[in-house]
């Protein structure tokens, strides 16, 4: 069991309130956004979950070197041509990396990466030696 | 007052980051909502508003995502022509501008 909050407002939301006619010109900037990171452990793998919308897959690369994840991404910024203007835009564009010290021994050549609606998992299995054992008790 | 839920009950509510570009005969209206499926994304136009729902079940720890959005629509915007397409996490939504309010190019005769 866990004790969770809902949803603390912060000033941003206020700005929001104010500006909930965001189609009209408005030039607002958002503060920056994390992209959403988790790890999941299970006995036998480790299980990281990132967001990245809008970045392609051949702009996502995923490093496993001596002991640490890496994972880099691109997200391009729309090109607009003459006829086309912003109206308002909070998204980060540009590189994202993030580099993730590994608790345990993976088996590297069993590390898999799946990008799938925007969401990258990589999945690191436990290299043998760091699976836990149970010991018979003689 | 606070509750105690597993992770599963808990939806976090997001606002969705959002980018508008406007174009000679229409608005495109991109929200990031990753990893959500197709079917967990609604998207309703009313005369005079926008408003996006999506819900991301919870995984493991984390907990479960709504990322709800609303906006009101500008009077140059037709709301019976709106599509919406959802790629690499990104929902976009096409507003197309009502007939009179497209740029003309008169000949001259």
């Amino acid at each position: 069991m866990l004790v969770r909050f809902r949803h603390v407002p912060d000033i941003t939301d206020h700005f929001d309130a104010l500006l909930r006619n965001t189609i009209l010109p408005v030039t607002v900037e958002r503060t920056q956004r994390n992209n959403g990171f988790s790890l999941r452990e299970s006995n036998d793998q480790l299980t990281v979950t990132l967001e990245l919308p809008g970045v392609a897959k051949n702009d996502i690369t995923v490093n496993v070197r001596e002991g640490h994840l890496t994972i880099t991404a691109e997200r391009k910024r729309p090109e607009l041509n003459e006829q086309e203007q912003w109206i308002r835009n909070e998204m980060n564009y540009g590189t994202y990396e993030r580099t993730l010290r590994l608790p345990y021994a993976v088996d590297v050549e069993k590390v898999t990466a799946v990008h799938e609606n925007g969401l990258l998992t990589v999945v690191l299995p436990k290299h043998e030696i760091a699976k836990p054992k149970q010991i018979t008790v003689r | 007052m606070t509750q105690t839920l597993t992770p599963q009950d808990t939806l976090v509510t997001v606002t969705p980051a959002v980018s508008i570009i406007e174009s000679k005969d229409a608005y495109l209206v991109s929200l990031d909502i990753p990893g959500a499926a197709k079917d967990r994304i609604a998207v309703n136009v009313e005369q005079q508003s926008l408003h996006v729902t999506a819900e991301v079940p919870a995984a493991g720890e984390e907990a479960g995502k709504q990322y709800r959005r609303q906006f009101t629509l500008a009077d140059d915007i037709d709301p019976h022509s709106a599509d919406a397409r959802y790629e690499l996490g990104v929902l976009t939504v096409t507003l197309r501008k009502k007939e009179q309010y497209r740029p003309k190019q008169i000949h001259i005769q």
